[in-house]
């Protein structure tokens, strides 16, 4: 680098500098901390709306769309969402049940004969009541019993623990979207 | 095994993603993977007798 090239371009950066920071001055004079992070004028960040709901009421719309699958979000306005979330979860859901999975209830069998030790079936409870009111209306209606012989047994069970563990998600979801944190 | 991808990726599309185009083709995208790693891995397993 020559000694000759610092005087002109030096007055060229400043002369950047110092138009940019009109330009900002103009568009945003009561934000005078941004030039920690100078945003060209050409770029336009349209920021996505986002509300928030009281704390209180986003934990209801958290536990209704815990109870019934897609209900948050439709509580939220957001009624495609709902359509497909709910669609989703209860397909799952049916599928399994067709298809002879078993449902685990919260009395664990403690028999030393039982096939499924307490521990984990705890965690098969956890998955599958996160369906939330259709598991407890099916497990009252006698569904769920399992078919071990049947080949499809396995696969039901599975579809019914990701019903339930997607359904997590959903109710997480929608309490992000209640408090504001995500559109 | 499609139906049960096509439920999963709907809800990771419709959770993640802001935008309707964005979770169109998220969705699509993970659909795809999981087919794929179904029909691999199927192919994988295949020659083990367990």
């Amino acid at each position: 680098m020559s000694n000759g090239d610092l005087p002109e371009a030096q007055p060229t950066a400043s002369a950047e500098t110092a138009q940019e920071s009109e330009i900002r001055t103009e568009e945003s004079p009561s934000a005078p901390f941004e030039t920690s992070a100078p945003a060209s004028p050409d770029t336009v960040v349209t920021p996505i709306p986002t509300r928030s709901l009281p704390t209180p009421l986003a934990y209801a719309v958290a536990a209704s769309a815990w109870l019934v699958p897609g209900l948050g979000h439709l509580l939220l306005g957001r009624w495609v969402r709902s359509l497909l979330l709910a669609g989703s979860v209860l397909s799952l859901f049916v599928l399994g049940l067709q298809m002879d999975g078993q449902l685990y209830g919260w009395k664990f069998d403690r028999s030393p004969t039982a096939s499924q030790g307490v521990p984990l079936q705890a965690l098969e409870f956890f998955g599958d009541a996160g369906v939330g009111i259709p598991y407890f209306a099916a497990m009252r209606m006698g569904m769920g019993k399992g078919k071990l012989e049947n080949r499809s047994f396995d696969y039901g069970e599975k579809f019914l623990w990701v019903a339930g563990l997607l359904n997590y998600l959903i109710m997480l979801d929608a309490f992000d979207v209640a408090m504001g944190r995500k559109p | 095994m499609f139906i049960f991808s096509l439920a999963v990726s709907t809800v990771f599309a419709v959770i993640t993603k802001n935008t309707p185009k964005e979770q169109f083709h998220y969705g699509v995208r993970v659909l795809l993977y999981f087919l794929g790693a179904a029909i691999i891995l199927g192919w994988i397993m295949r020659p083990f007798p367990f």
